[in-house]
């Protein structure tokens, strides 16, 4: 089994990362660091230019997390999803069953989270399992 | 530490594909990118005054060129499905000088059109509401179009669009408002309650051949802008969930659609209003849909007018991010400078081009707006001279790319090579004589002359001068774009019935 936790080098991650670290520590689990590397809007145009753009900035963050989890002590993994953050928690969710989520509340503002909706209400709302909000 | 090297270098994992899209989105999606409700309201009226009863017929021949390229699209995307488009195909195709054209070419469009989606939503609201006099009061709505500018600009930096779900019904409600408007309008018609000047349904209404040929050559320009974006519709690959035929029903179903309620709208305006009506109304430009509507439905017409907004908003941010994205994609080739391949670390969006695109579009919109007295129209024809440029090369660069697969079967011969080539050729011809008509100012739109030219021919000509401009100043930075060198389609990537090895 394993810990899955939402992670894109924002702040609100970064305090998820922290939680799920001293969770996964303490349970004797591992870490999936999980990451939705697809452009937000919609398809069409140059589509794939632009992820591989959104690839080049996060996967270094991605992967120094990992690093950093590691020096932890607990063993962690890269997962970066073609999806948006919500899909890509989904999507891990299906393939690895992981026995929980943690995810970050997000600092987006509320008029962001009034039209759009948050990440992690939206987790909770769709999720099979535990999800942890880090406040 | 074992698992250092694969932290590392983290891989997209190709089993995980959030967010398929399945059949009625991509209908959806197809219909979303042509916008009709807000197409229909921005080049119906001036269609009709150009070339009168003709107008259905001249809609139906400009949807030639377009499905030839799309045809095109269609093809490119397949070797190249990384849903890159005109720039990035037409590089590989014709190299770096043309590639790059076709990049600023579509750049450009999205920058073009944004002012006037913005002023078409803000008018049509306010009419919605009866605020007739403030529709008309120009600094006002001036003032509002560059706040929703701004405004769908935020939202498409911040990422998040509304679910596909939502925006499905909107498309759908969108063309079902039109539809019934059509209803309506050739019922009153047909029952004789249209205005004086209706006309009679005439089998020679589809015949665009009936006008002189500088109309005839604007009407089918503006029917290139009201099927533009169309090809998105075959451009889904894989992300659709049945990824076989998924996208091309979609595209049939999203075209009948598209192509029925375009003529639908044309007979009916016709059927109700007639030609003089318009010619009567031309200085109201886009708002004269605004009319034809309420005229239509009465009191209902706050449905077609609330559907047009509607389209119009929902398109400007189809067309910002497309633009934006472009920009990108040149940037991280380096046909533009690196500054504009910026990625928000927040919202993971192109946020500097974005909001250069935006900057651009406002300052376009603004300067036209002061500078020409029919600024909607002069931009959409300029816009149309930049479509029809864009998409003859992608035409060209279609059977360019595939040119040692075309001889090998019957198929790829017509809809990979003679296909592409012909539209290609029609919208360059198009392009040529619409441009020797706009050279003589009598021939525009009001009689206007800038220069002694036609301003929507101006305008073209200052863009694609400015491109070419830019274009010299990137090749003298010698960049590594510069060195890329024209390819031919993988063999591998083409199945065997069309003289590739795919199996």
């Amino acid at each position: 089994m394993s810990i899955a936790v939402g992670y894109d080098g924002g702040e609100s991650a970064e305090r998820a990362l922290a939680a799920a670290v001293s969770l996964a520590k303490d349970l004797g689990e591992s870490l999936l660091v999980v990451c939705g590397v697809a452009p937000p809007g919609q398809l069409g145009e140059e589509y794939t230019a632009t992820e591989d753009a959104i690839v080049e900035l996060l996967a270094p963050m991605v992967s120094e997390a990992v690093i950093r989890v590691q020096d932890a002590g607990v063993h962690a993994e890269a997962i970066l999803v073609d999806g948006d953050a919500v899909g890509a928690l989904e999507a891990v969710m299906v393939e690895r069953e992981p026995r929980m989520l943690v995810v970050g509340y997000g600092e987006s503002g509320r008029i962001r989270a009034a039209l759009f909706g948050a990440v992690a209400p939206k987790m909770v709302e769709r999720s099979e399992i535990p999800v942890l909000v880090v406040p | 530490m074992p698992s250092e090297a694969v932290a590392q270098q983290p891989e997209v994992e190709p089993g995980l594909e959030a967010n398929a899209i399945g059949f009625v989105d991509a209908v959806s999606i197809g219909l979303n990118a042509t916008s009709p409700a807000y197409s229909l309201a921005a080049v119906l009226g001036p269609i009709v005054l150009l070339v009168g009863v003709a107008a259905p017929g001249v809609l139906i021949a400009s949807f030639v060129p377009m499905l030839l390229i799309a045809s095109a699209f269609y093809f490119l995307n397949r070797v190249d499905p990384d849903c890159g488009t005109t720039f990035s195909w037409v590089t590989r195709a014709m190299g770096p000088w043309f590639g790059w054209m076709g990049g600023w070419a579509i750049a450009m469009t999205g920058v073009l059109v944004v002012g006037s989606l913005a002023s078409v939503a803000v008018r049509f609201l306010l009419l919605m509401f009866g605020q007739r006099d403030l529709a008309n009061n120009g600094y006002l709505v001036m003032g509002l179009s560059v706040a929703l500018i701004i405004f769908m600009t935020w939202i498409c930096i911040v990422g998040t669009d509304l679910s596909g779900r939502v925006q499905t019904v909107l498309n759908i409600a969108q063309v079902v408002a039109i539809i019934v408007f059509c209803v309506v309008a050739i019922y009153k018609g047909a029952t004789g309650q249209g205005l004086p000047g209706a006309e009679s349904p005439s089998i020679s209404w589809l015949n665009p051949f009936g006008q002189g040929t500088a109309a005839l050559t604007a009407g089918l320009l503006l029917g290139v802008f009201a099927y533009w974006g169309w090809e998105s519709a075959v451009n889904l690959n894989e992300e659709t969930t049945d990824s076989d035929s998924t996208p091309g029903r979609a595209a049939i179903l999203s075209t009948i659609i598209l192509l029925a309620t375009y003529v639908g709208t044309a007979i009916a305006v016709l059927m109700l209003v007639g030609p003089s009506f318009l010619a009567d109304n031309a200085d109201e430009e886009e708002m004269v849909f605004a009319l034809i509507a309420q005229e239509a439905l009465g009191g209902w017409g706050w449905i077609v007018l609330l559907a047009v907004a509607m389209s119009a908003i929902a398109s400007t941010q189809t067309t910002i991010i497309p633009a934006s994205r472009t920009a990108l994609s040149m940037a991280r080739r380096r046909a533009l400078p690196r500054y504009f391949g910026q990625i928000s670390r927040k919202y993971h969006t192109p946020e500097v081009s974005t909001w250069w695109v935006a900057g651009i579009a406002i300052v376009w919109y603004v300067v036209v707006s002061f500078i020409s007295e029919n600024g909607l129209y002069d931009s959409l024809t300029a816009l149309s001279l930049l479509i029809a440029f864009y998409y003859s090369l992608t035409g060209f660069a279609c059977a360019i790319f595939y040119r040692k697969f075309i001889f090998k079967s019957v198929k790829a011969f017509f809809l990979i090579g003679l296909g592409p080539v012909i539209g290609a050729i029609l919208l360059l011809w198009l392009l040529i004589l619409s441009g020797i008509s706009m050279s003589d100012p009598e021939n525009s739109y009001g009689g206007v002359s800038w220069f002694g030219l036609g301003p929507p021919l101006v305008i073209g000509l200052f863009l694609f001068v400015l491109g070419v401009v830019f274009m010299i100043v990137m090749r003298v930075a010698n960049t590594p774009f510069w060195k890329e060198r024209p390819s031919v389609a993988d063999p591998a990537l083409v199945p065997v019935s069309e003289g590739g090895t795919e199996a």
